[in-house]
């Protein structure tokens, strides 16, 4: 089953426009959303979250319409926005009482177990938390309720490696103990190297590479490097970002196979990351 | 909990989290609360301190991320809005209007009419402030409503500052095309923050969640 369905999703915010024509994300995996800042990341989740109304085309949630008038789906979501919405002012057991009634699953002893784990203090305003603090607060918040799905914005920007590892471990437990869905956006993509099952590259408002395995992407690709005179136009197809350096030409190629079966042992096949693997589609997508 | 009590209830926690807020426009208004003469402007101060600071606030922590987060549509957020308004406004009163009542058996100075006739102004100032400021403040944000809402804030209560048993007592006998005056500004207000609601729904319901 597809927790989250977009088809032929249209927006446009001043001059910035973001056109998805199909995405299908499945249940129990972490799709990683990849994008540079200003990619429309943030737009498409918010879309998803009803806070923004596509100009054209439609998004489901569990199979329903997540513009419809009622609202309860949301029951099964954890939401992690880029900005929370939280009164910066009230006591972090205040936000727990605004926010409780609202959700019938409501776990006390998850929202205890996590606020100890990462050892906020609830009787502190959220003012008086770090960004980091304020974001495992969020956390903590979004998963108390025993969400289906955990839509994150950025969720792991301003955290130290330290708490950054144990967002990521819980989110891993998660998905373990629950088989929760994660739809993550992030710039950093060390983290969906580590935890992503699924990936998807969005660019300037458009879908560069959808929905595809982590791992079969990585094996799939490689950073080929070589003389110049190795690249010739047909090896072209096989090949994203192709740029001359010092020491000859460096490229992204989508197709290992055919690309080793041109080029043989004369070129360097580097194992890339998912970064280089973004950065090669992204300017692919420019040449 | 029914989502409109849950959601006029995190209204009630936002505004005890305000703590220096609270503590201002407390302090004045039982101050002056004390004084039966100005109940209504220790009503209009408490009412304006509140309100205005608890939608404010929602405005400068970006509150419709949290709102939009929630397992509610955007009509029961706005219903809820009202919700509070109206029970702000019925709180204030009472609380005012108790203080001023204890002063008035100790000073004699108002009669039980009068004090009434403060309470029903206050909650007819309150009744046509909210119409107009909630709709306003809901559908193009704080900052933009802020200037309309002082205006008619004079508007509501500036001629009401200090109510002088004489001025009430004319204001609540003047006849208004046969009509007792005061119930009819009542019943104005009344009509005005239906059509305000009626007004504001539609266009919040379409409103985008943005964080700019």
């Amino acid at each position: 089953m597809n927790v989250i369905e977009i088809h032929d999703l249209k927006k446009t915010l001043g001059n910035f426009h973001l056109s998805i024509p199909s995405l299908a994300v499945p249940e129990g995996y972490i799709t990683g959303f990849i994008g540079e800042n200003g990619a429309g990341k943030t737009t498409t989740i918010k879309l998803m979250m009803n806070h923004l109304f596509p100009d054209q085309g439609q998004i489901s949630l569990f199979g329903q319409n997540s513009q419809q008038k009622n609202q309860q789906f949301k029951e099964w979501i954890g939401y992690v926005g880029d900005v929370s919405g939280f009164t910066v002012q009230a006591t972090l057991l205040q936000l727990k009482e605004m926010t409780r009634p609202f959700y019938s699953k409501w776990d006390e002893a998850v929202f205890r177990r996590l606020t100890d784990r990462f050892a906020l203090d609830l009787k502190k305003p959220l003012k008086d938390m770090s960004k980091g603090q304020q974001k495992q607060f969020s956390l903590a918040m979004a998963l108390s309720h025993h969400p289906r799905l955990l839509l994150m914005d950025e969720p792991t920007t301003n955290l130290d490696p330290l708490v950054r590892q144990d967002f990521l471990d819980i989110l891993q437990n998660q998905l373990e103990q629950e088989g929760v869905t994660v739809f993550f956006s992030s710039h950093i993509t060390s983290d969906l190297d580590k935890v992503a099952d699924y990936v998807l590259f969005l660019h300037q408002g458009q879908i560069v590479l959808n929905m595809q395995p982590k791992d079969r992407l990585l094996e799939t690709h490689r950073i080929v490097k070589g003389p110049a005179a190795l690249f010739t136009p047909e090896t072209r197809p096989y090949l994203l970002d192709l740029r001359k350096t010092d020491y000859g030409c460096t490229a992204l190629t989508t197709q290992y196979a055919q690309t080793y079966a041109l080029l043989g042992q004369e070129a360097v096949y580097d194992i890339p990351t998912l970064e280089d693997v973004f950065i090669g589609y992204a300017r692919g997508e420019k040449q | 909990m029914n989502v409109l009590m849950a959601l006029v209830k995190s209204d009630f926690i936002k505004l005890l989290s305000l703590r220096k807020t609270l503590l201002l426009f407390g302090t004045v208004t039982l101050a002056f609360a004390l004084l039966p003469q100005m109940l209504i402007f220790s009503f209009a101060v408490a009412l304006y301190g509140l309100l205005y600071s608890a939608l404010a606030y929602d405005d400068s922590n970006a509150a419709f991320n949290w709102y939009g987060a929630l397992p509610v549509n955007r009509r029961q957020i706005f219903q809820a809005k009202y919700l509070f308004a109206l029970a702000l406004i019925l709180l204030l009163v009472l609380v005012t209007g108790a203080l001023s009542g204890m002063s008035t058996l100790v000073t004699s100075r108002y009669s039980p009419n009068m004090l009434l006739a403060s309470m029903t102004i206050a909650v007819t100032g309150g009744i046509l402030f909210t119409a107009i400021t909630l709709p306003l403040t809901l559908c193009l944000g704080s900052a933009k409503s802020r200037i309309y809402a002082l205006l008619l804030y004079i508007g509501c209560f500036a001629a009401m500052g200090q109510a002088d048993p004489a001025w009430l007592a004319a204001i609540v006998e003047i006849p208004w095309f046969g009509f007792p005056f005061l119930p009819l500004l009542f019943a104005g207000a009344c009509l005005l923050l239906a059509l305000g609601y009626l007004w504001g729904v539609g266009r919040f319901t379409r409103k985008e969640f943005r964080t700019e």
